[in-house]
């Protein structure tokens, strides 16, 4: 596991299936995914992106093949469009990432004052500052995305997972989390599940396509060229 | 007023050690009914009351009734019923009140069984649907030993607690459940309604068990003060129901539970009417 990562690989694939009991959803995925790459991943409805995402962090998801992980689970992020909070308990932006922190640590007295110190740093650097005391529930589709992408960067998230990040967000919102996004590309493993053409273009990256069971890998160059011949249209970003 | 309020409870001494049991279990109740709520499993609680019974009728077998051991009975029953459908939810993916409902038919079916070759039904009943009048010293020092772990542990890990509260998908992916620290707190939530059901019975554990946490959501801005409230006017309620069941000469648990609800829509009527003056302000 170890060599893995000091090669700089976060997850190494050997012909892995993946799908629930009963379902299989993807089959033969092979390929290594480590430090400062940025996958796109794309595909119809129920294809298995999410599941693709979702077995990075649940190797229960992996029917066969071997499937390496040498990364932490609590290194992982996972940035859904709409993330799951509960949001009947109240609880303030700052101490959701404080919590956050406490629960990685898992240790006696585990908030230090150097460690709000950081919180509030990361707080500036997603642009929550002055959210820092307002309740979670009352955070904006966007608001929420900022705020999950700071605790990845509070937690030194190595790879990050992005369900869909996009979509309930403002275009304001887009600009600043692209930016984050690009800020951490070299320490980081990203893949995200997109929809749209022109994010996909944005985000010069590799494509992985899923379509009925099975995948295959467009260069963003050839992303490009498809879209120009099936749509007759270039984005421009 | 003093004669009314305070001089019943100097006078006698049941009545002071059913107001400590109430308190007691209240301050308990207040972090075990908040987590319930939270997770949609507000009727556990009555669920469970129903399923410790074959532990109870074994207990009242082997040693009468005697409170130690029929606490035993039902808290181990009502530990391993948590036990079993929680590895139901995790390892088979099956709901969580879905298997809580299997395990607790089942063991009722039992509990049914064998108290029915016994002839002793009633008593058992009985024991089920508590007195808080009457309570045993032994369940009152139980009750007490309980209600602080429960409160031990919250303030010890408030923040975990927090995150396992509000965003579940994390934090079981950051700190899988290690078996013993399921178990724990399984037996920390048994715990707590076994000496409910002990001392109040079971249908008003679970109005204890619900009533002031739901307070406590509604007025508090943080998860402790959601506890806080909730264990401040779980002590009101028990003061009140314990007074009015002495001067008015009826059943305690049944008095406690009807103040902490009246208690509560009374607080959803205020906040009603301010928010109506607001908005026509």
């Amino acid at each position: 596991m170890s060599g893995l990562k000091t090669q700089g690989i976060f997850l190494r694939d050997r012909d892995v299936a993946l799908g629930y009991p009963g379902r299989r959803l993807v089959s033969s995925l092979s390929g290594d995914y480590g430090r400062g790459d940025r996958w796109v991943v794309v595909g119809p409805n129920g294809a298995g992106k999410s599941t693709f995402l979702r077995a990075v962090l649940d190797p229960s998801l992996v029917q066969s093949g071997s499937r390496q992980c040498s990364v932490a689970p609590a290194r992982i992020a996972w940035l859904t469009q709409m993330p799951k909070l509960s949001w009947s308990v109240p609880c303030t932006v700052r101490e959701f990432l404080l919590a956050s922190l406490a629960v990685v640590k898992s240790s006696w007295r585990a908030v230090s004052p150097a460690d709000e110190k950081r919180v509030d740093e990361v707080l500036a650097r997603v642009g929550l500052s002055d959210r820092a005391h307002q309740a979670i529930a009352q955070l904006s589709g966007g608001q929420a995305q900022k705020l999950l992408f700071g605790r990845a960067l509070l937690l030194n998230a190595e790879i990050l997972l992005l369900d869909e990040p996009f979509s309930a967000v403002d275009t304001a919102s887009k600009k600043d989390l692209w930016a984050l996004l690009e800020e951490c590309r070299p320490r980081t493993l990203q893949i995200l599940v997109l929809h749209d053409p022109f994010d996909i273009i944005a985000a010069q990256a590799p494509v992985l396509r899923l379509h009925e069971g099975h995948s295959h890998i467009l260069t963003p160059e050839e992303f490009r060229r498809v879209q120009e011949r099936n749509f007759n249209v270039v984005p421009s970003c | 007023m003093w004669s009314l309020l305070v001089e019943p409870f100097l006078e006698y001494e049941f009545l002071r050690r059913a107001l400590i049991e109430a308190i007691v279990l209240g301050l308990g109740f207040s972090i075990v009914g908040q987590v319930l709520i939270t997770r949609r499993l507000s009727l556990i609680g009555d669920t469970l009351s129903h399923a410790m019974l074959p532990g109870v009728v074994v207990a009242f077998l082997l040693f009468g009734a005697n409170a130690m051991a029929l606490f035993w009975g039902g808290w181990i029953t009502g530990f391993l019923i948590l036990s079993a459908s929680w590895f139901l939810f995790h390892r088979r993916r099956v709901e969580a009140d879905a298997g809580l409902a299997l395990f607790a038919v089942f063991s009722v079916s039992l509990g049914v069984l064998l108290a029915a070759r016994t002839r002793t039904t009633t008593e058992i009943l009985h024991l089920l649907f508590g007195n808080v009048l009457a309570i045993d010293q032994w369940i009152l020092s139980m009750s007490v030993l309980v209600a602080a772990v429960t409160w031990m542990v919250f303030l010890w890990n408030y923040r975990s607690v927090l995150m396992a509260l509000v965003d579940p998908v994390f934090f079981e992916s950051v700190r899988p459940s290690s078996w013993w620290r399921v178990a724990f707190l399984l037996a920390i939530f048994s715990a707590n309604l076994t000496v409910g059901f002990a001392s109040l019975g079971a249908m008003m554990t679970v109005g204890l068990l619900i009533v002031p946490p739901l307070v406590g959501r509604a007025l508090g801005r943080s998860l402790f003060g959601m506890v806080g409230y909730s264990a401040l006017f779980s002590v009101l309620v028990s003061w009140v129901g314990v007074l009015i069941s002495f001067h008015g000469e009826v059943p305690s648990g049944p008095a406690i539970v009807a103040v902490a609800c009246a208690g509560l829509f009374l607080l959803q009527f205020l906040r009603l009417f301010r928010r109506a003056r607001r908005v026509t302000a």
